[in-house]
């Protein structure tokens, strides 16, 4: 790996004070970070730049940097620690002169005052950080940076307990829009391709954590917490070819007697990474189920899982017909249930469609003490475009 | 001359763009070392030296250049948050890595 790579290559230079190593890292949740480098046994600073405001379009990359801030070689190359050691370590640059260039953030007012507000005012108010990055993108709506960053506002956001219905899409139409604006930036692409299908993906993005987390704890540590969870789409594997598991099950409910959740008990919503897509090309679909704080309302473990049913039409394909949350060990629970699955449409595909979806799970409430096995339609939002 | 008539020199007309990023550069370099406005109080972020500032609007292909001194940006330290930047290392040699854990 390239980072552990330079770690391990320059460790006696570290411990000898003639190298500082420094970290920038580029993700929406920087706490995996810490996490990594725990894991890999790097103790140097980390500098969070989620919202990219060094502009790199690409990770990793790795600078020399003199006494003076001033940058002396680019990518140097691992096997030639000796030219590193001449050329660098042992030289004592000079301070350098006014004319030396440094290049700036290219910002609006408004984009300046909601990334400080993002950064920097850690009590403010999510709403107000993405209602700032809204003014932000009004006053530049071609903005690529903006864009990208309002994105990031949003998933954060989304991430909160703050969030909003709808942040996730919306999170993810800023970053299509930026990397519509450029689609060389290859930090924004991979911000998609983090949640998005397995046939989009470069690599699996987070899935050294499980193997992470089990090497601390085998030496005696604690793995460092993530505040959020990484999920299957951030786990998976990339795919060339869009797979179908055929363990298929008929439809979970054929009759249309079990009682309706309209919404009330379990807020559902479902979002879909990309939000369009090519003909012949896949999305992923993440579905959210929180059960409805106002009404106690709470999973029964005791009775069968939370399942998610999904019809395509003729052509389409999906890699799971049905998919299933297992209830959790203790009796009852309220998280967060998520279900993810990804939808293949056929090359023929063209517009918008509304493929109906329901979920079944069995939901108690404590305000009147209700508890029973319900049904809800939840329809999943297709765009093919040409 | 001051920043604004530099900044329309370098890019030959003020256009509506030119003229945002230009206040927010001089946003960042308070004359007189006059307060930040509230808006950027505490953005360290956007606080370079003049003589150094060049916009991106100039931008290369790569923000990195040999030769550059490094952006003087402040970033929220993975340890506790607080604003962080690189000329906080002056003074020693650096390896920056810019990374993702993925």
């Amino acid at each position: 790996m390239h980072v552990p790579g330079w770690h391990e290559a320059t460790k006696e230079w570290q411990e000898a004070g003639d190298l500082q190593m420094v970290g920038i890292i580029q993700e929406q949740h920087p706490d995996r970070a810490r996490l990594f480098m725990q894991w890999k046994e790097m103790d140097w600073p980390i500098l969070i730049d989620s919202l990219d405001l060094l502009e790199t379009t690409v990770v990793p990359m790795t600078l020399l940097i003199d006494e003076h801030g001033v940058i002396r070689q680019i990518q140097p190359p691992r096997d030639r620690l000796d030219e590193l050691r001449a050329n660098f370590l042992d030289v004592a640059f000079e301070a350098p002169d006014a004319a030396a260039g440094s290049l700036l953030p290219e910002m609006s007012d408004a984009a300046t005052e909601a990334v400080s507000l993002y950064l920097w005012d850690g009590a403010v108010d999510p709403n107000a950080v993405v209602g700032a990055f809204e003014r932000a993108v009004d006053a530049d709506a071609e903005h690529g940076y903006t864009l990208f960053r309002t994105g990031v506002a949003y998933r954060w956001r989304y991430d909160s307990e703050a969030v909003q219905p709808g942040d996730f899409q919306r999170a993810v139409h800023y970053w299509e829009r930026a990397l519509s604006v450029d689609p060389n930036n290859y930090i924004w692409r991979r911000r998609i391709q983090q949640y998005g299908p397995r046939l989009a993906k470069p690599y699996s993005f987070y899935d050294w954590v499980a193997t992470a987390r089990r090497e601390i704890s085998a030496r005696g540590g604690e793995p460092s917490p993530l505040v959020v969870e990484p999920g299957g789409a951030e786990f998976a594997q990339p795919q060339r070819a869009f797979t179908v598991d055929e363990a298929g099950l008929e439809p979970p409910e054929m009759d249309d007697r079990i009682y309706r959740d309209n919404g009330e008990y379990v807020e559902v919503e479902a979002t879909m990474v990309p939000s369009a897509i090519a003909p012949g090309a896949s999305t992923r679909a993440h579905l959210s189920f929180v059960p409805n704080e106002a009404i106690k309302a709470h999973w029964n473990n005791e009775v069968d899982d939370l399942i998610f049913w999904v019809e395509v039409p003729a052509g389409w394909q999906l890699d799971r017909r049905a998919v299933t949350v297992p209830n959790p060990p203790e009796t009852v629970s309220n998280e967060t249930r998520r279900v993810e699955l990804e939808i293949k449409a056929p090359e023929d595909a063209s517009g918008r469609y509304e493929l109906p979806g329901y979920a079944l799970y069995y939901v108690c409430e404590d305000v009147n003490g209700i508890c029973l096995y319900r049904r809800q339609d939840v329809s999943l939002v297709v765009e093919v475009g040409g | 001359m001051d920043f604004l008539e530099r900044f329309g020199h370098a890019c030959g007309m003020f256009s509506p763009r030119a003229v945002a990023v230009a206040s927010v550069v001089a946003l960042a370099i308070p004359a007189g070392g006059a307060a930040l406005p509230a808006s950027i109080d505490g953005n360290a972020a956007l606080l370079v030296p003049e003589e150094v500032a060049t916009s991106s609007a100039q931008r290369r292909d790569s923000p990195f250049a040999v030769g550059d001194l490094f952006p003087d940006l402040a970033f929220p330290s993975l340890e506790d948050g607080t604003p962080t930047r690189l000329s906080d290392f002056r003074g020693k040699k650096v390896m920056l890595h810019v990374f993702a854990s993925w």
